[in-house]
């Protein structure tokens, strides 16, 4: 019976959260089930999304980014100072490669200086914000061109244009995970670094390309953040570490197992976006947003350790 | 039971010792400033405060664990001490302060050793949500208007020591007892080496855990009411970077990341280095942005560092396969 309940809950359990907290939510708010409030979501969790697909990659590679928060506000800036200087185009490769390149040092130390993922991601995170600040000294850059807002506020035939890019980038990971040898690889060091790499697999490598991933797609998220803020700000993305995380764990993903899914982090951002929209509606306190949210990751985590009855010492 | 050490330990202490004294000579070419009476008694001051919090910290290093809580700790003793001073006294306040650091600490420690929550996660966790309760019950304000006396712990003097570096002196000659002369300080060493080699041997490792990561929650906490007392007010922000700066201190210090090993001289050292470094910084008038800049260079840095010092360690295949691979310590 137990056997039963763990297989459905893993492919159903978290669809039924997300229709649970939509209709409490509902219940709570009148103004919660408008279609106004659903696009809103909808946009919302694109962004979310996307930074968590990035943390996701951390997450197989055995670590966790805590510098997406701090990537979005640096690759923001860079958004928006590259897109003043030479156009749209330019500013949005220019915050992919900031982003990228941002992920690629933290990779660099973690990978060939042993320098434990978590430590070093905050310590990139408190490089990138304070370079931001450092750049715009807090003021926002604004006077962007009208075509840039588009990408966040606009729309595809009746779609949010960040739903649209979240899920072409959703479905790029899933086949790039799962049906090639660089997906392969990713996978193979998380769980146990040693035998990947008596296996022949570059894991200082693939280390580094994993939290360069995890930056790029930070910078992506930048990139749609600062269009729907129309201006590039150094105080972008607080918040969005912790949500990515919260994303990752909710989806059912286990920490520091190698293990990872991006349509579980998709799912599980779903639900984050739902669950503070949801009380933001509701007029509770932001910081009780805060503590649930720290809850769940914990609570999320202790139970994904008692479901896998690992470490049997 | 005598661990391995890494070599020439001693050199090392030297070695980071005269780094502290040519970033001081430095500073002091650069900014005279930097050596007047007001300024070096607040630069030790602030090394004090520091230093409490990074004496919990090695502790939980030392025992192989980490705690990424100490700044929403430190919210929760400086709001929740300011708030009872204003209706039971600075007694019952700073007694209250110590309590709910303990208790923090202790929840940490069972959700890590009984409940097999990563240390990381639990800590980063209470980090978060302490925080968040922190700025909840202060309603995000800062609690003022502290009664007379208040300010002793922070700003006052015995003679012409300031308290806080009495305090600390005191703190380091307990702990430093606890971790040498104690079983519990035996029994964190032996766990930080290998956690499931001490628990084979017998030694119920959990309580062991479970009491560091109190211990670090009763030092955060009078770091935090010293850094309160001083400030005259209880806030939510009181200290925001403390758990890097502790982690940084300890790295600097030269005690190892992974455990099993360090003196406490060293995290004195290294909350010294650090707190000159953020004094020399506003000294020279540097943004507080440019601050954060650096403290994170550090970091990277120094881990680092250290981790090149010591990949010279003998340490078996399985050993380093479980610490890379994030299994779980035992209960």
């Amino acid at each position: 019976m137990k056997a039963i309940i763990k297989n459905y809950w893993s492919s159903l359990g978290i669809p039924i959260i997300i229709a649970f907290l939509f209709i409490f939510f509902s219940i709570i708010s009148t103004n919660f089930a408008t279609a106004d409030n659903i696009r809103n979501i909808m946009r919302q969790a694109s962004m979310l999304m996307l930074a968590s697909f990035g943390q996701t990659f951390a997450v197989i590679s055995g670590g966790l980014d805590i510098s997406v928060g701090s990537i979005v506000a640096l690759a923001s800036v860079v958004t928006a100072m590259g897109t003043l200087k030479g156009g749209i185009l330019l500013g949005c490769l220019a915050g992919c490669v900031c982003g990228a390149l941002l992920g690629a040092t933290s990779g660099f130390f973690i990978a060939w200086f042993r320098v434990n993922p978590i430590i070093a991601t905050i310590g990139m995170m408190s490089l990138a914000r304070g370079l931001a600040f450092f750049l715009t000294d807090g003021i926002p850059i604004t006077g962007l061109p009208k075509g840039f807002a588009w990408i966040g506020s606009g729309y595809l035939w009746f779609i949010p244009v960040p739903v649209v890019i979240a899920l072409l980038i959703l479905g790029l990971l899933y086949f790039l995970l799962s049906e090639t040898v660089f997906g392969r690889n990713t996978f193979a060091f998380g769980g146990n670094e040693e035998s990947a790499r008596l296996a022949g697999i570059n894991v200082k490598l693939y280390k580094l390309l994993a939290y360069m991933a995890s930056g790029l797609l930070a910078g992506i998220a930048a990139i749609v953040i600062s269009s729907r803020a129309n201006s590039g700000q150094a105080t972008l993305g607080y918040g969005l570490t912790l949500e990515s995380i919260a994303s990752v764990v909710i989806g059912g993903t286990r920490l520091f197992s190698g293990e990872g899914s991006v349509t579980r982090a998709f799912m599980g951002a779903i639900v984050i976006t739902i669950l503070g929209t949801g009380m933001d509606l509701a007029g509770i306190s932001p910081y009780i947003r805060q503590i649930t949210l720290g809850v769940i990751i914990v609570i999320a985590v202790m139970l994904s350790k008692i479901r896998s009855h690992k470490g049997g010492y | 039971m005598k661990l391995k050490r890494p070599p020439k330990s001693q050199w090392e202490q030297a070695g980071i010792v005269t780094i502290l004294v040519v970033i001081c000579v430095v500073i002091a070419l650069l900014e005279p400033r930097f050596l007047s009476r007001s300024n070096l008694l607040n630069v030790l001051r602030l090394s004090a405060i520091l230093a409490l919090a990074t004496y919990g910290q090695a502790v939980v290093i030392i025992g192989g664990g980490i705690d990424l809580s100490i700044g929403s700790i430190a919210a929760m003793v400086s709001v929740l001490s300011a708030m009872m001073t204003s209706t039971l006294g600075i007694i019952p306040g700073f007694v209250i302060g110590v309590l709910v650091g303990a208790a923090l600490g202790g929840i940490n420690g069972v959700l890590i050793s009984q409940f097999r929550v990563p240390a990381f996660i639990a800590t980063f966790g209470m980090l978060v949500y302490a925080e968040g309760i922190a700025n909840y019950i202060s309603k995000g304000a800062p609690i003022e208007f502290m009664p007379e006396g208040f300010g002793f712990l922070g700003s006052g003097y015995i003679g012409p020591i300031p308290v806080p570096i009495i305090i600390a002196v005191m703190m380091f000659i307990l702990v430093h007892l606890l971790l040498n002369r104690t079983k519990l300080g035996r029994c964190l060493f032996a766990i930080g080496g290998n956690d499931r080699a001490t628990w084979l041997s017998g030694v119920d490792v959990g309580k062991y855990r479970i009491s560091s990561y109190v211990s670090s929650g009763v030092l955060t906490g009078l770091a935090a009411l010293v850094l309160t007392s001083r400030i005259n007010s209880g806030q939510a922000n009181i200290a925001p970077s403390l758990p890097f700066d502790t982690i940084a201190a300890v790295a600097i210090g030269g005690i190892s990341l992974y455990g099993g090993e360090g003196k406490l001289i060293q995290a004195v050292l290294g909350a010294t280095i650090i707190s000159v470094i953020n004094n020399a910084l506003n000294l020279i008038n540097v943004s507080t942005y440019v601050q954060m800049m650096v403290m994170g260079g550090v970091i990277l840095i120094a881990v680092s560092f250290d981790n090149l010092r010591r990949s010279g360690s003998k340490k078996s295949l399985l050993v380093r396969a479980g610490e890379i691979s994030g299994l779980e310590p035992p209960k």
